[in-house]
């Protein structure tokens, strides 16, 4: 808190809080408020602990602002301004709106972009060099280094999973009736909402057409309280906007109930052997639903309707997801036709017979790992070798013959260390192999990484990567056959000619003057430099020919 | 591995072996080798299925000539599927171990509908609509029929297997109903018949219950077995009901009409054909007068409900022998019933005071009354009819008329105004309910060399000889060795504020009960992970209470942790519900099912692993104690087999609430919690009726608990459970190697719990 500067945003004086009269303000990550003759803040609040506020209802004498915090404990404010109710009022609310404000803009405030970078750069130490290497120093612009760079990093994090919906989410609002008039209030909040749509697409789709041109949002949730939904008793037949989202539902369930038929294992239907020439179904004059309460057992049937809403929801949200990720895979690809109905393959009724047989402790579970074999050029592997046609063709026991010469050469060959080679020519090519490795190593200059002090090798390191990043996405655009390719390789010769006077340059001299090292050091870099500048000009004077 | 039971090589198709699948097979091959009955309770999820087919599979190849086939029952569906991809598994293994073709044959039999190939006959969904369908392509006159006029349409199928297929026996291997279905595609047969004939042939056949048990179906089916095989009842802790619905017929008002109608056309069609085609009525009339039985043919769709023993081998009277004078005895029986269910209180008498009855008001003898189901099938064939399912009705009183008159002893007719569930409607049915369970059952022990009930819970042991009428060799019943104490049996017994929680009629309604139930399932669904299964006494009970809870709010408090499905009285709501429960366990939300107690989630379907975590009990399943039709039961079980009323009660409830509870439970590694929600439970006489290895885990102190400490309970345990278990743990303890079995001290133990009979 202190060390900090802190913008307040809005202060209001005469709050009381525990009967002691202060000042309440907002800032902007937090709120709080102070007794009036102190000096520190006696109660701070973070936008991110609260979970709700509430107001008091129009007719109380006093005038009541209170906060609920995430750990359900709760601070009261009561507005007492000398200057009467009405400004008493005015004021609460102008703290009210202000807050709820500040409090969704903290909560959005780690939107899922930042926060995702952040993280990302946390997590991946390489990444954050490169950033940091590459960015500030406007090598290269933000956009284009989480495009292009971080792209390949994105994958290697996990599925982002939603949170589904709470099996109770329509108990959860609890309804405050007040005693005095009648009235019932139900807090809608946002995340119910957005439950009950998920929950049930048909009240969705009502609250598109209804809401806003024919009746207000106040009103349609009043109808939906009223409707079957919040009150599982009700059978009310006034012609409601529910009562085609009931029958909605009905068919969905209906449909359900027949789709069962086609699941063989866990059809209830036949289980059981029927006899031949049974009269069993003539007996039942009442029906198989005979004697039970019909209210209870249209009660039952809802509460098996509600929990399979809950768990298409999920469903959907799944198919919905993975649906995206193809679409993302392949975004040039024209869809080939509808993605088949069920996301995970239905497993074969043996399959599942097998899965329901097996006790796993009785089976021997030896199963070797095997590796499975990846093939890029699948006509390659199955043709396999071809044959040379132009060798003659040999008589069946000429190759026997053949063949059998060979396993005796090959067994009874002893190497004749005499005779290999010549002496002259093995000495000269030592020499010549042993010349250029002299050369080489004089002309790469200090490899050895304990020749350099430390930090200086851990910062040629970080110049190699990021150097060698940047050289890798130039040379992944040759050959340059869209023009997307060759914007990007004009694109990546500017980076690279900045980067080369950007950071090489002074990294030299930074190396030359600061820790005496050869000259040299960077010297292969250069070289890569001057190879990928070759190869640019050579391209763009060909191409513009 | 190989193993070696009492001398014999078994082939088992698993690496490890628990040790009470080893004691239940040697137990096993005890009762093959004195070729007796035997009774056997194993513990649900340990392996049963394998060990039986094993073992008998095994001494069928090891001895063929004291045993020829194993004749496995089931009760569903799926288990018969279930059932043959075991065998096909063990088969591969045996052809593994001994390195030759194995010639074992397995078959799997079911009705028409799910064998049917006939893409015609096999459009329709309804069972009683492929039958008659397949009965008018393929009855003997039918096809008679079509041989002389090419227009009458034929089941090809049919023709290709009877043209070809009864020569050429079924290939080795395993068939079940999809592969019959493809072996039937590719060589053009019908597979249900093809099915039918294999049954004889093969090695391992695989059927329902009601193709021994249903005297109906079992004479066309099962008759041509031979005494050298071993009969296996799997889950047959509820055998005795289905013997009992074998042979008992209802009758409403309804099927009374429809029996009329059917009357009026079979006189209709008797007309025309007296008038185009007089021999085939005259030829019957001849046959009967001289007593030639026309065999039952395979294609016949009605038989005979009463045993083989008590038909009798006479003539068929006089009175009854022209077709018209049959019509005219079925109408008057029809006319007799009609005015029996004009009653407006419930009735109840013997059969013999109702042949009086029916002797003194309309006129009908009792000898006639044995012929009509017989009767009726040969008028039907001579009519040569193809159309059968409008006859059902009719068949139905044939059925019943036969019935009443053989048996005397062991029956009851009831009729009653209106039907148990719905008391407003006007609806008075006429039941004759088979009392005695062992009518049924008593040709299949009489018949076939060895007999086998297992199931996992069968307890009390010794009320099973004594409802079915037979003596077991071996009578055992088996614990599960565990590694870790992977059940969790509690009993609560009263809620937070010390009211004890019952279902008990009385205290049903009151509002303090109901909330205690639903207390103990919030706070039991905050700690337990995954899915959770409570069953409750009954549908109209669950309704109640529901309706309760969500006045309570508690249904939110529910929704908030899991998501809760309930069971309808429909199948496709409730299949649809089930689907959407696992879906929700898969996902991790957590889900939490209503199911009723003798519903079919109860009977048909597993919760294993994370599906159930937790099956709670609420009350105890007790069958509607003022049904008539119970009540005469139970008398009759007093009366004869000195059963006492409560002891059968209590017996029949508890062996539905284990049940429920073991379904919980598939191998050892997976673990469960059983909650056993009412304070009766707590009473010892309900507790020993639980079985052993359920009692077992069940300690003193953990047998009147309130929902706080049975949270407390949970909660370490649950912790516990959750470590990491590999299969080291349990070598040595719970699951054995090859070696282990044969080390001398693990054989003494085995032989010692062996001993254990109750």
């Amino acid at each position: 808190m202190s060390g900090e500067r802190e913008d307040i945003l809005l202060q209001v004086n005469n709050v009381r809080y525990k009967k002691n009269n202060g000042q309440l303000y907002l800032s902007q990550t937090r709120m709080g408020w102070m007794m009036e003759d102190s000096d520190t803040s006696t109660v701070s609040v973070l936008y991110n602990d609260i979970r709700t506020q509430k107001i008091s209802p129009e007719g109380k004498p006093k005038v009541q602002l209170q906060i609920v915090l995430h750990d359900i404990s709760s601070y009261t404010f009561h507005f007492c301004t000398p200057e009467g109710r009405e400004k008493q009022i005015a004021e609460r609310n102008k703290v009210k709106e202000r807050l709820s404000q500040l409090m969704s803009q903290n909560r959005r405030q780690p939107p899922d972009e930042l926060m995702e970078k952040k993280r990302m750069l946390d997590e991946n130490e390489q990444l954050q060099q490169l950033y940091r290497a590459l960015v500030p120093t406007s090598i290269i612009s933000v956009d284009e280094f989480w495009k292009e760079i971080a792209g390949q990093y994105k994958q290697s994090m996990g599925p982002q999973q939603d949170v589904g919906v709470s099996g109770a989410f329509l108990a959860d609002i609890k309804p405050q009736t007040d005693g005095s008039n009648g009235k019932v209030q139900y807090n809608l909040t946002p995340e119910i909402m957005s439950s009950v749509f998920k929950t049930y697409p048909a009240v969705k789709k009502k609250h598109g057409e209804y809401v806003p041109h024919r009746m207000t949002e106040s009103e349609f949730w009043t109808l939906f309280f009223q409707s079957h939904y919040y009150s599982v008793h009700t059978t009310s037949r006034t012609e409601n906007v529910f009562s085609e989202c009931s029958k909605y539902d009905d068919r969905e369930w209906n449909r359900d109930v027949n789709s069962t038929q086609s699941d063989p294992l866990n059809n209830l239907n036949d289980i059981y052997e029927e006899k031949q020439l049974a009269v069993e179904d003539e007996l039942r004059v009442g029906g198989a639903k005979a004697g039970s309460n019909a209210i209870h057992a249209l009660m039952i049937k809802r509460f098996n309707q509600h929990n399979l809403n809950i768990i298409k929801a999920q469903t959907n949200l799944e198919k919905e997801k993975l649906l995206d990720e193809i679409a993302a895979k392949n975004p040039n690809n024209v869809p080939n036709g509808e993605v088949s109905q069920e996301v995970t393959q239905p497993k074969t009724k043996k399959a599942k017979l097998e899965e329901k047989r097996t006790i796993d402790d009785l089976e021997n579970s030896n199963k070797t790992e095997v590796s499975s074999l990846t093939i890029h050029q699948r006509d390659r592997y199955l043709t396999g070798p071809t044959e040379l046609t132009t060798t003659q063709s040999i008589q069946p026991d000429q190759i026997m013959m053949l063949n059998k010469q060979l396993t005796i050469t090959a067994s009874t060959w002893t190497p004749s260390l005499n005779n290999s080679q010549e002496p002259d020519a093995a000495y000269r090519s030592l020499q010549h192999f042993s010349d250029m490795c002299r050369r080489g190593r004089s002309t790469i200059g200090v490899r050895t990484g304990d020749q350099l002090p430390g930090n200086l090798h851990k910062e040629l390191g970080q110049v190699y990567s990021s150097a060698g990043e940047l050289l890798r996405h130039f040379w992944s655009c040759f050959p340059p056959r869209t023009p997307q390719l060759q914007e990007k390789l004009h694109k990546m010769h500017e980076t690279l000619c900045r980067y080369h006077n950007v950071t090489i340059r002074p990294f030299q001299e930074m190396a030359v003057n600061d820790y005496n090292c050869n000259s040299s050091i960077l010297d292969h870099l250069i070289e890569m430099f001057h190879i990928a500048n070759t190869k640019f000009e050579n391209w763009k004077a060909r191409n513009c020919r | 591995m190989i193993l070696d039971v009492d001398g014999m090589r078994v082939f088992f198709p698993y690496d490890f072996i628990y040790p009470e699948q080893y004691s239940y097979m040697l137990d096993l091959k005890r009762a093959l080798d004195a070729k007796g009955h035997c009774l056997l309770e194993m513990p649900s999820g340990t392996g049963k299925t394998i060990s039986l087919l094993s073992l008998t599979v095994s001494y069928l190849l090891a001895f063929p000539q004291t045993l020829s086939k194993l004749i496995y029952c089931s009760r569903t569906i799926p288990e018969i599927e279930k059932v043959i991809e075991e065998l096909r598994k063990l088969r591969i293994y045996i052809e593994k171990e001994t390195g030759e073709a194995s010639n074992i044959i397995g078959v799997g039999l079911a009705s028409r509908k799910h064998l049917c190939i006939n893409p015609e006959v096999s459009k329709a969904r309804d069972s009683k609509v492929i039958d008659s369908g397949c009965h008018a392509l393929t009855a003997s006159y039918v096809r008679a029929r079509a041989q002389r006029d090419d227009t009458i349409p034929q089941c090809e199928f049919f023709e290709k297997f009877d043209l070809h297929g009864r020569e050429f026996p079924l290939p080795a291997g395993c068939y079940n109903f999809d592969d019959l279905r493809d072996f039937g595609h590719q060589k053009g047969w019908c597979p249900y018949f093809l099915a039918r004939h294999a049954v004889v042939a093969a090695n391992v056949v695989v059927y329902s219950y009601h193709y021994l048990l249903d005297p109906k179906i079992s004479e066309i089916v099962s008759k041509e077995m031979k005494r050298e095989a071993c009969v296996v009842f799997d889950e047959a802790h509820n055998i005795d009901n289905i013997c009992v619905d074998s042979m008992s017929i209802n009758i409403n008002r309804k099927i009374l009409d429809k029996a009329k109608t059917a009357i009026t056309h079979l006189t209709e069609h008797i007309q025309r054909v007296k008038m185009s085609d007089s021999n085939r009525l005259q030829e019957e009339y001849n046959r009967l007068v001289a007593g030639l039985r026309q065999a039952a043919s395979q294609q016949d769709l009605i038989a005979n409900p009463i045993l083989p023993k008590d038909i009798l081998e006479e003539n068929v009277p006089g009175n009854i022998r022209m077709a018209d004078y049959f019509i005219s005895f079925i109408r008057r029986l029809v006319d007799f019933l009609k005015m029996r269910l004009t009653v407006t209180h419930a009735v109840q008498e013997s059969p013999a005071g109702f042949l009086k009855d029916i002797r003194a008001r309309a006129f009908i003898d009792r000898k006639p009354l044995r012929f009509c189901s017989e009767r009726l099938a040969s008028i039907v064939r001579s009519l040569e009819l193809t159309d059968v399912s409008d006859l059902a009705p009719l068949v139905a009183v044939a059925n019943f008329a036969t019935l009443v008159s053989t048996y005397l002893q062991g029956f009851a007719i009831i009729i009653e105004p209106f039907e148990d569930k719905a008391p407003n409607i006007p609806n008075p049915i006429l039941y004759l309910r088979c009392l005695d369970s062992s009518i049924a059952i008593k040709p299949v022990f009489t018949k076939f060399q060895t007999v086998v009930i297992t199931s996992g819970t069968l307890s009390p042991l010794d009320m099973y000889p004594k409802i079915l009428d037979f003596h077991p060799v071996i009578q055992s019943s088996f614990t599960m060795t565990l590694a870790r104490p992977c059940i969790l049996p509690m009993i609560v017994t009263k809620g937070n504020d010390q009211v004890s929680i019952s279902s008990k009629f009385e205290s049903r309604d009151d509002p303090a009960v109901v909330r205690n139930y639903g207390k103990l399932l919030v706070e039991m669904s905050r700690c337990v992970p995954d899915g959770m299964v409570c069953f409750f006494t009954s549908y109209l009970y669950l309704e109640n209470v529901v309706a309760t809870w969500y006045d309570h709010g508690i249904i939110s408090d529910l929704q908030r942790h899991k998501l809760v499905f309930i069971e309808t009285q429909d199948d496709a709501e409730t299949s649809l519900a089930l689907i959407n429960y696992m879906k929700a366990c898969d996902r991790g939300r957590g889900g939490l099912l209503l199911a009723v107690a003798r519903g079919k989630v109860s009977e048909g379907i597993d919760f294993d692993h994370h599906y159930g975590r937790c099956v709670i009990m609420m009350g105890i399943p007790f069958m509607y104690t003022q049904s008539r039709i119970l009540k005469a039961r139970l008398e009759y079980l007093r009366d004869q087999f000195n059963i006492r009323e409560n002891d059968f009660l209590t017996f029949d409830a508890m062996r539905h609430a284990a049940q429920c509870v073991g379904r919980v439970m598939r191998g050892k590694t997976d673990y469960g919690i059983m909650l056993f929600a009412d304070q009766r439970f707590s009473r010892a006489d309900k507790r020993n009726k639980l079985p052993r290895w359920i009692q077992e885990y069940l300690m003193d102190s953990k047998c009147n608990l309130s929902t706080e400490e049975a949270v407390q309970l949970t909660r370490p345990w649950l912790r516990q459970m959750a470590q990491p278990f590999t299969r080291d743990d349990q070598l040595g303890v719970s699951l054995l190697t090859l070696e282990q079995l044969n080390s001398a001290d693990s054989i003494a133990q085995v032989q010692r719990r062996a001993q254990i009979t109750l």
